[in-house]
């Protein structure tokens, strides 16, 4: 529970201070900031709905939150119950209390895919970690999402402690194929970190690459789709590149090879 | 800057009347000198966040890794800054004495009353050492990496975080950052037995980062944390896992066990985001009963409700230290060179 002690002092005015304590602070005792939400989201992919749940247990505190990336005010909706997504979208949501300043604007996005995306079977070079294997590496393909904290959800991430990691993908039959996505873990404390970059190749010719820029210090716990587009054309198998990013000087591991950790691997098919 | 005090004017009306002008225009605001009380329960608390600041020109510290009194009541704060690895506050926060310029990766720190001399275990990180040291700062011992097991190829696999000192003198030493291992050695230095290891079964752990004894049960416990895992775990003197106490949401530091709570700086909350800690206190049957700038803690049919982070009082808090009037101290990592705060119980 919070109150505030009253203390009958002169009052001072003076010019703000945002402190990197999460708190404004004058002269006197600082004014402190909420934290974000809590935000549960059943399902990352989506073929008809998803639903989020939003959370926090404070006294004196609201949540409110908007669609559509829209900024969220002290008149935005109030969150009372769980919200349904019928098609991709983003939502915000902001934690709200009288004495304190509002958090900080939490934003998750779900993403409707279409049902008829073909599956390819994956292989892994190296195997996955033992400690982080999953129920193997067909949850790349699965269509579900793991959890944030990985550590409570040992089926949905797999984990490699590597320089270089490949996957070898390959169709039943040949498909006209024009992206692919990868939905990577990023938690610092864990020492994991999306790759920093990502080459797919066609018979060793590159045939899509993305670059990922490293995380700064601040950046969350969060989940990380990175997007690569890729020459249009049918194929029968692929070959995927990631390096795995250097921990930077500022991490307590710095200088040794980050963790990948991912969890679903979606390729997008060629539309007629 | 502007002052105004008003001793006959209410200050509710004050604001209401005086000042709402000033506020429309955003460019001044008011400071209200009420002060926030975090917490839950028994165990709330008022906020001094500047009780240890010192001239970082002087007296710089980088991460403010763990604190401990001695029997002065002076609290004695490791920080891995070469320029003072040790800074001795008394407990205004008033600097008193410092030392210590050769510990890089200054982590653990623990103290032990010997015989009638205080004595200080540090871990470093970077050393892949454990060092034993008076008050003062004189080194008396060094505990290498156990180059011995074969888990550990190299001192690089061995990244020792905590200590914990026995009644009888036997060390343990938690690989947190390292193998996973909690190492036992005689007051000698010499190892005598190993467990734990990396994994996810009841005696193993994801980050063993900090350990203690628990005396509360009138015997000799040690409490350790496996942090990744969002647990507290309770071994018998000889390494035999006697039970789990999971946390979830709570990336717990170190147990620090005072009269019958165990107090644990809770570094990450939720999904493990950064600045994202609040701190932790457990009772004597290990439920979590207050949780300083945390949710409010709830336990659904004897389990404890995920928990997360309510208020950003604190960024990366890494060690709490309690004094004899049950106030804490806070050490806190990767918080830009801030130093310890401290939380007053009311």
């Amino acid at each position: 529970m919070m109150r505030y002690h009253r203390q009958r002092n002169a009052v001072i005015i003076c010019c703000l201070l945002v402190t990197s304590l999460g708190m404004v602070s004058g002269q006197g005792s600082p004014r402190f900031q909420m934290s974000e939400p809590q935000v549960r989201l059943d399902s990352f992919f989506f073929f008809n709905s998803a639903a989020i749940a939003l959370a926090m247990d404070f006294p004196g505190a609201t949540v409110r939150y908007s669609l559509e990336n829209e900024e969220v005010t002290a008149q935005s909706d109030e969150y009372v119950s769980p919200i349904q997504l019928t098609h991709s979208d983003t939502l915000v949501a902001r934690a709200f209390h009288p004495d304190l300043t509002p958090s900080s604007p939490l934003r998750v996005s779900a993403y409707k895919i279409h049902p008829t995306t073909q599956v390819a079977t994956v292989r892994t070079f190296p195997s996955p970690s033992s400690q982080y294997a999953g129920a193997g590496v067909s949850v790349l393909t699965d269509h579900q999402k793991g959890e944030l904290n990985f550590a409570s959800d040992t089926e949905q991430w797999l984990g490699w402690e590597v320089d270089t990691l490949r996957l070898s993908l390959a169709w039943a039959k040949p498909t006209g194929i024009r992206a692919i996505s990868c939905s990577f873990l990023q938690n610092h404390g864990a020492w994991i970190f999306p790759p920093q970059r990502i080459v797919v190749r066609h018979h060793g010719e590159s045939v899509g690459e993305a670059t990922i820029e490293v995380p700064k210090q601040e950046a969350p716990t969060a989940f990380r789709l990175v997007h690569i587009k890729i020459d249009e054309k049918v194929y029968a198998n692929l070959e995927v590149e990631l390096l795995s990013v250097r921990l930077p000087s500022w991490h307590q591991g710095a200088g040794r090879s980050a963790w990948i950790f991912m969890d679903e691997l979606l390729t997008f098919e060629t539309q007629n | 800057m502007l002052t105004i005090s008003w001793p006959e004017m209410n200050r509710r009306d004050f604001l209401d009347k005086g000042l709402k002008a000033l506020l429309a225009i955003g460019v001044l605001d008011i400071n209200q000198r009420d002060e926030l009380v975090i917490g839950h329960g028994d165990f709330r608390y008022t906020i001094d966040v500047n009780w240890g600041a010192l001239n970082p020109e002087f007296f710089p510290v980088q991460d403010c890794h763990e604190m401990v009194f001695d029997r002065l009541g002076r609290l004695i704060l490791l920080t891995n800054h070469t320029r003072n690895n040790v800074l001795i506050y008394d407990r205004s926060g008033k600097l008193l004495d410092h030392w210590g310029t050769t510990y890089p990766g200054a982590h653990g720190l623990t103290l032990k009353d010997e015989g009638g001399e205080e004595f200080l275990y540090l871990t470093d990180t970077v050393r892949h050492e454990v060092i034993k040291t008076t008050l003062d700062g004189r080194e008396v011992m060094t505990l290498p990496y156990p180059r011995a097991m074969e888990a550990y190829s190299s001192a690089n696999t061995y990244l020792p975080t905590e200590t914990a000192i026995a009644d009888n003198g036997d060390i343990y030493v938690a690989d947190g950052y390292g193998m996973q291992y909690i190492l036992q050695y005689n007051s000698r230095g010499e190892l005598l037995r190993y467990f734990g290891g990396r994994g996810e079964g009841d005696g193993q752990f994801l980050n063993a980062h900090g350990i203690c004894i628990d005396n509360r049960s009138g015997r000799e416990e040690l409490l350790i944390t496996a942090r990744q895992m969002n647990a507290l775990k309770r071994f018998s003197m000889d390494g035999k896992h006697q039970q789990t106490i999971p946390l979830p949401g709570c990336y717990i530091c170190r147990p620090v066990v005072h009269t019958d709570s165990v107090y644990l700086a809770t570094i990450w909350s939720g999904n493990g985001s950064a600045r994202t800690g609040f701190l932790s206190i457990l009772d004597r049957s290990n439920h979590l009963v207050s949780a300083p700038g945390g949710a409010t803690p709830r336990y659904e049919e004897g389990s404890l409700r995920k928990m997360y982070q309510a208020i950003q009082v604190f960024q990366h808090p890494h060690d709490v230290c309690v004094d004899a009037d049950e106030n804490l101290y806070v050490a806190q990592w990767n918080a830009g060179g801030t130093y310890p705060l401290k939380l007053n119980r009311v």
